[in-house]
């Protein structure tokens, strides 16, 4: 018997008997009473009984001599959650949502003491916000999801070829009518975050996917191209269109970087930005008149290097502006040199950029491998709990035959570089996702949060239904 | 397309050729207007266009010739849906919103020409909603496009458990609870279903799984007892207590029971059906209630076994007095099953208290609610693979007590069997949604065509292609 936690605790001692308190939670530390009143918020839910803000209770305790992230949970004479900082403190109030329960109007837990942290610190689910309009509602219940897994970077891919789901005051004709967030449900966002540790990662996709901008402000961003300019065809079969991209220009270059600035005001609290960066069909630059003039007057051999100079300029806009951009796994090893060394990228097609040959050109990155780590509409492309378990942060899979991690899986030797990894969540309704992304998300947290430690498949699938029937229990309507 | 449509159709012959869309709808019989709107506001939301009313486009037509349930579906020039009744245009309409769709190589929504001939093999295909666990109306409603999209007519609804009773109670006011549908919920929830051709079947469940009665009404509902009746678990290991059993012997409960029936056919006026439970009754207790021991003196009646057989006939009975057909699950015995009237339908899901063959030999009509694979419970489900294997005579279980679990149990194909029904259990609507939608598809696949016709990948790449529309549907603005 232990308790029923994923991801699973890195350490966990089971003393004899129960404690029990009051139905309460407390903390002197001013500045964690907001994920005092998340617990209160989802104890209820999850109970059905209130939950005081009070002494007599569990307490959380600032104490700095815990490590970065980590926590202590202690439940014997009574039940303590201790950690050093933010992350630390809202991935124990996680803990004890998920370990105690009401018995006779008593909080009660299995005597026990676990000492926890995460072996890797980008943790992150992606969902597809442009291709398949999400009410702010159901955005939230993502956040929930994150929270209670302990997967503590939520990216939201905001703008795609389908919608530009942002607001925006500078150029208001982008945000897709019906379909585009408000500035005060984006600030809603923020705080509902804020309230239990996810930092959220706000995705603005360039120069490929962007139809909705080329469309909206075709004077600013559409490539000048002629009849002859050529469509692809992405490795899920979707056609690229020539209006799919923007040209490379200076009034566009301008633009995006006021698109950028608002979206930085818009998510104050994030040190991240992704600037997107993947499946341009850049072949198109080669037949529009502004981006051949931008090659010339910038010295840049063919598009591939424009390409790479394309998402460099973006990331230093982003780094001008004091945040850390992340990409998309997209700009070849030629031009590689241009892209800021801060910028961080997401490795997950194992085709434009490997993993290995990032890291050599100094970059950090994130684990996205398309296999396991992709949920899309197409049912033969699906992969469950056991292949997740399977995967590594170090491990690169594919199904798609132009891959390189195709028939040979690409490994790498551990190492801090690979800073976590990401499940992406593309092109499906909220129905359509949510179980998936819910019970998968339960082996992909425990992939990142512990790297090392194997686990056995049956005893892993009877704690995650257990912890299931919280994290839906948290995101039911009432 | 129409190569993709689930359930496949009887016939199906597929021209040359696509025609774009027109998003105009029309009919020539006045008394499909709802049908109509229905349509309209399906391939609105589907296609996130305007759609309106005129010529050109998508017809109803009435055709008296067609069978009862029958429609044709033909596209030429326009698309035009013909059926004889109320049930076949609504067949018809879930046709054309599963073969009208987006085309990405062709830049737009289009109409595959072709030619549909169709009804379905079995009448009952069911779906039952466990509303136990809270969901929404909007939620209830999701469910019921599921079941409009895939043509599954008849949708069970399980609306009282030990845990809760989501109905309103004028006589038992205190059962309710707090999270219910109120009766204005009810009516769109009736008005909903009756627009989409679909039947609701509500559920009062007694004698078992009754704790909501006999902890807020145990003057009225509960035995009153004299001896210990010991523990009882269910299936899956779930403990029952003496307060989920009403009382069988006394006329007190027995009127409250009534009472409570006829306030659900009030409710429910247009269901021709309700179901009255009738499974995972902790019937030992009866023996320690004197007011039951004395029932069943006078009624002959030899112990509790046949003493639930006899509890059952009596509701069953109440209900047809009303002018309804009682429906109710698997649950009492063999012995005393004459007591239980003929026209009462009898759910065969466990194939343990009574197994189909012995249902069917004792003179009921069925329906196969088979656990395995017609069951969601919670996280517990079988694949859409389980399911094409499985037909209506085929019952088979995993529980080690169930017979059909080393032998699942096989019946010659019989009219006695009127159909089938796939059972979501104990679930959250985001659990549930996505594995419901998907399984229903194999479901009616199994139960419109008794014969089967697909292998698991021809199946698998129509419902890959098939599900994008309803998940349009469905989807929140």
């Amino acid at each position: 018997m232990s308790l029923k936690i994923l991801p699973i605790v890195k350490k966990q001692t089971l003393l004899e008997g129960k404690v029990a308190c009051d139905v309460a939670i407390y903390t002197e530390h001013a500045l964690w009473e907001q994920y005092v009143n998340t617990f209160c918020e989802c104890f209820e839910k999850l109970n059905n009984t209130a939950c005081e803000i009070a002494t007599g209770g569990i307490r959380l305790v600032y104490d700095p001599l815990i490590n970065k992230s980590a926590y202590t949970f202690d439940a014997d004479e009574e039940i303590v959650i201790c950690a050093s900082d933010d992350e630390g403190a809202t991935a124990g109030i996680a803990t004890a949502l998920l370990a105690v329960k009401v018995e006779n109007g008593k909080i009660v837990c299995d005597k026990a003491h676990i000492e926890d942290a995460p072996d890797k610190p980008y943790r992150s689910v992606m969902i597809d916000l442009a291709r398949q309009w999400h009410p702010l509602r159901h955005v939230l219940k993502y956040v929930d999801i994150c929270f209670l897994l302990k997967l503590n970077v939520l990216h939201l891919h905001f703008i795609d070829n389908q919608s530009y789901t942002l607001p925006s005051r500078a150029y208001p004709n982008v945000s897709t009518k019906g379909r585009s967030y408000s500035f005060e449900e984006i600030e809603l966002l923020n705080n509902y975050a804020a309230s239990r540790g996810i930092t959220l990662v706000p995705e603005f996709e360039a120069p490929g996917h962007a139809k909705f901008l080329t469309n909206a402000y075709p004077e600013i961003f559409m490539p000048d191209v002629d009849k002859d300019a050529p469509s692809v065809v992405s490795e899920v079969g979707a056609v690229i269109n020539p209006d799919n991209i923007i040209c490379a220009k200076d009034e566009a270059f301008d633009a995006i970087n006021t698109l950028i600035g608002e979206i930085c005001e818009m998510f104050p609290a994030t040190p991240y930005i992704h600037i997107g960066g993947d499946e341009a069909n850049i072949d198109v630059w080669n037949y529009c008149s502004y981006s051949k003039k931008f090659m010339k007057d910038n010295g840049l051999e063919d598009v591939h290097e424009l390409y790479a100079e394309f998402v460099a300029r973006t990331a230093k806009m982003v780094i001008d502006l004091g945040k850390t951009p992340i990409v998309w796994e997209g700009f070849s090893p030629k031009g590689a040199h241009r892209v800021p060394k801060e910028t961080i990228v997401i490795a997950w097609e194992s085709h434009y950029n490997l993993a290995p040959d990032l890291l050599k050109q100094g970059f950090k990155i994130i684990n996205a491998s398309w296999q396991p780590m992709y949920i899309v509409p197409n049912l033969r492309l699906r992969w469950g709990i056991n292949e997740i378990l399977d995967w590594n942060v170090y491990n690169w899979q594919h199904w798609w035959e132009h891959s390189a991690a195709t028939k040979t899986p690409i490994n790498i030797e551990p190492t801090d570089d690979v800073l976590g990894g990401i499940y992406c969540v593309w092109e499906c309704t909220y129905e359509q996702e949510i179980a998936r992304t819910c019970e998968n998300s339960t082996a992909v947290a425990e992939r990142i949060w512990n790297t090392k430690s194997a686990v056995d498949y049956d005893k892993f699938r009877r704690t995650a239904q257990e912890v299931l029937k919280k994290v839906f229990g948290l995101i039911q309507e009432m | 397309m129409v190569e993709h449509l689930l359930p496949t159709p009887k016939v199906s012959e597929i021209y040359e050729g696509t025609i774009p869309f027109n998003p105009v709808v029309t009919t020539d019989c006045p008394e499909w207007k709802e049908q109509l709107d229905v349509l309209k506001t399906a391939l609105e939301k589907i296609h996130d266009c305007a759609v309106t009313y005129g010529d050109g486009g998508i017809r109803l037509v009435k055709n008296p010739a067609l069978e009862k349930g029958a429609y044709t579906y033909d596209v030429d020039e326009e698309v035009v849906i013909a059926a004889s009744d109320t049930e076949g245009i609504c067949y018809g309409i879930a046709t054309a919103l599963q073969c009208i769709v987006y085309i990405r190589r062709q830049g737009g929504v289009r109409v595959q020409r072709a030619h549909i001939e169709d009804k379905g093999d079995k009448e009952y295909r069911a779906v039952m909603l466990d509303l136990v666990p809270w969901h929404t109306l909007r939620q209830v409603l999701r469910f019921m496009d599921v079941c409009f999209y895939f043509k599954i007519p008849f949708v069970h609804l399980h609306l009282i458990d030990n845990t809760a009773c989501r109905i309103p109670s004028k006589a038992f006011p205190k059962i309710t609870a707090k999270k219910h549908y109120s009766y204005e919920d009810i009516k769109v929830i009736r008005d909903y279903a009756k627009a989409r051709g679909l039947t609701l079947i509500p559920e009062y469940e007694v004698p078992g799984h009754a704790r909501q009665l006999g902890t807020h009404y145990p003057e009225v509902f509960s035995n009153v007892l004299d001896g210990d009746p010991g523990e009882e678990k269910s299936e899956i290991g779930a403990s029952i207590i003496i307060e989920d059993v009403v009382c069988a012997g006394s006329e007190k409960c027995m009127n409250g029971i009534k009472t409570m029936l006829d306030e659900m056919m009030e409710l429910f006026p247009d269901s021709p059906y309700i179901h009255i439970g009738g499974d995972e009754a902790f019937i030992k207790v009866w023996n320690y209630c004197p007011a039951c021991r004395a029932y069943m003196k006078d009624h002959n009646i030899e112990d509790e076994y046949e003493m639930y057989s006899d509890f059952v006939g009596r509701v069953a009975q109440y209900v047809l007095d009303c002018g309804r057909t009682p429906i109710v699950w698997e649950g009492f015995p063999k012995k005393g099953a004459w007591r239980v009237p003929k026209d009462t339908i009898v759910i065969a899901w466990e194939s343990l208290y009574n197994l189909a063959p012995d249902l069917l030999k004792d003179g009921f009509k069925i329906i196969n609610g088979s656990w395995q694979p017609l069951y969601i419970a919670g996280h517990r489900r079988w694949t859409t693979e389980n399911i094409l294997d499985w037909n209506v005579y085929n019952w088979q279980h995993w529980f080690e007590k169930s017979p059909a679990m080393l032998n699942p149990i096989s019946i010659e194909p019989t009219d006695k069997v009127w159909g089938a029904q796939f059972s979501l259990w104990t679930t959250s609507y985001e659990q549930a949604i996505c594995p419901f939608a998907e399984n229903a598809s194999a479901f009616i696949e199994r139960t419109w065509n008794l014969e089967r016709t697909l292998t698991k990948d021809q199946f698998y790449k129509k419902m890959s292609k098939t599900m994008a529309n309803l998940w349009e549907m469905l989807r929140e603005e």
